[in-house]
């Protein structure tokens, strides 16, 4: 079997924009998916994965592992899962440090757990679990939480790095919901990156958000601001090259726009990591054999 | 000192607007974002259960609203306190929503046509989708649907048509086109009926000449709603 290394700068492989990606010649190093829409989907979706599949490494970004969830996990579930990497081929999967399911009802979002140790050792556990089903790395998203829950002892921060250490996963760093976290809590958005466990950023989403009231949501609805491309160079500069998605889920563009994103963090990419090492190249992609 | 089970008996209730944020904070302690803040979750719940049935169901949604401008916010809060979410497939959550509207039709409280609207919708995602290793010789009710409704549902969808479906009983056919696997109807004829039923195995009145039949196989067939 042969996996399919992710580098670069990807978007989301979106319904809306399937059409216009596959007649784009412009750039794109790698596509992500939400594998709920194809563990037991077929049809026209499965025939756009697999036409995706032909052209570009897809990796996975699930919503619904509930990985700090009270439940048991759910077996059936990862292993259409398990079965769905097999098929993509990349050699790690993501979720998100929340919970979405709790007493037998799934909540379609993603929900903040207390930031405390026994919550934090609760999720890693269960991640742990979650690895060894599917038999890959999985990879977990700093999610954007409005409310800091009751109980919480930990700040975002250390509770992060308690679950990622303790389970081995790795981060995937979403600077914007760095950024909606530091603003909607009134802290300094780069003391809330720099709390966080940066030495095990796997992978980073780039994304929009909007105002409501006095509250940033992440809505992955517009372009990235200012301040979150400020952000994105301060990683790079820490953690080095990492492969990158722009997120554009609601208020979909056309593909070029979200693409104009994609080669703004491209060239950032280039720019801050090119230099640093040797010989690397950022944007590269190889095919490596288990 | 309060666990994460204790959290989590809490919080459901909170998010499911059983109870409030001030109720959720009184028995865990309090969050250092303000209730404000906690109580957002159930508006964000709540804005989630819209956004999802108005995915699945975006013309169904459309006449609601025509009808009344609560009508929509009313359907989708009455079936998510009956029907909550449980699985983490979210189109499972939506697949009972057209026979929830069937029952507040029967009742009177709807009009009958979301019903059916909602049916079509429903069937014409689901040809879109289902599975190639679940389809057996017709794909009769997963890739092939055929329908009788009393309204011109077909129309309201594909026209953008404004108010309701407009009365009128109509068959129609839903498949899977083999051009890109999405979902198309067809007004099919009575010959058209009759080359289904007979690959089904019930044989076509001796009325029906045998010309007549095969031409309207050979349309079927070129369109992809039966196998050759």
């Amino acid at each position: 079997m042969t996996e399919r290394s992710v580098a670069g700068v990807g978007i989301g492989l979106r319904r809306e924009l399937a059409d216009q990606l596959f007649a784009t010649e412009r750039s794109v190093d790698w596509l992500e998916i939400i594998p709920e829409n194809f563990l037991t989907q077929g049809g026209w979706r499965r025939a756009t994965l697999e036409r995706a599949l032909e052209r570009w490494p897809v990796v996975s970004h699930g919503v619904c592992l509930s990985v700090g969830g009270p439940e048991p996990l759910d077996t059936d579930y990862l292993e259409k899962l398990r079965r769905l990497l097999d098929r993509l081929g990349t050699p790690f999967f993501s979720d998100h440090a929340c919970y979405e399911r709790a007493h037998g009802l799934f909540f379609n979002d993603l929900l903040p757990l207390p930031f405390t140790q026994e919550a934090a050792l609760w999720a890693a556990r269960r991640a742990r679990e979650v690895a060894e089903r599917v038999e890959r790395p999985l990879v977990l998203e700093n999610i954007t939480y409005y409310a800091e829950m009751p109980t919480s002892v930990l700040s975002e921060g250390e509770f992060l790095r308690l679950l990622l250490e303790e389970s081995g996963c790795g981060l995937l760093l979403d600077v914007n919901n760095v950024y909606v976290n530091a603003v909607n809590h009134g802290r300094a958005p780069r003391d809330v990156l720099f709390e966080l466990p940066l030495d095990r950023v796997r992978q980073i989403h780039l994304a929009g958000h909007e105002r409501e009231d006095d509250i940033l949501l992440d809505n992955h609805g517009s372009a990235v601001c200012d301040e979150v491309w400020a952000l994105y160079r301060e990683v790079l500069e820490r953690v080095g090259p990492k492969p990158t998605l722009i997120e554009w889920d609601t208020n979909i563009p056309p593909l070029d726009r979200v693409l104009d994103e994609a080669d703004r963090a491209r060239d950032i990419l280039h720019d801050v990591c090119s230099g640093a090492r040797a010989g690397f190249d950022p944007l590269e992609n190889r095919d490596v054999a288990l | 000192m309060t666990s994460l089970s204790e959290f989590f008996d809490a919080v459901v209730p909170m998010l499911r607007g059983e109870t409030s944020s001030a109720e959720f904070e009184a028995r865990v302690g309090s969050s250092r974002s303000g209730s404000r803040r906690v109580s957002f979750y159930r508006t964000l719940m709540r804005r989630n259960v819209r956004l999802l049935l108005g995915a699945l169901y975006p013309h169904t949604r459309r006449a609601a609203l025509g009808e009344s401008p609560e009508l929509w916010s009313n359907l989708v809060d009455r079936f998510d306190a009956s029907h909550p979410a449980s699985h983490w497939d979210v189109n499972e959550f939506g697949r009972p929503f057209p026979d929830f509207l069937g029952e507040l039709a029967r009742a009177g409280e709807v009009p009958a046509c979301l019903e059916e609207l909602a049916d079509y919708e429903w069937i014409c995602f689901a040809v879109g989708v289902e599975p190639d290793e679940n389809v057996r010789g017709l794909g009769l009710d997963r890739t092939l649907y055929v329908r009788e409704y009393d309204h011109d549902v077909p129309s309201f969808v594909k026209k953008e048509e404004t108010g309701l479906p407009r009365a009128g009983s109509s068959v129609v056919i839903v498949y899977r086109s083999p051009e890109d696997k999405r979902a198309r109807f067809l007004r099919p004829t009575p010959v058209e009926l009759c080359v289904i039923a007979r690959r089904q195995g019930t044989e076509p009145p001796d009325t029906l000449s045998r010309e007549a039949l095969a031409a309207a196989e050979q349309k079927l067939v070129s369109l992809g709603v039966i196998p050759r």
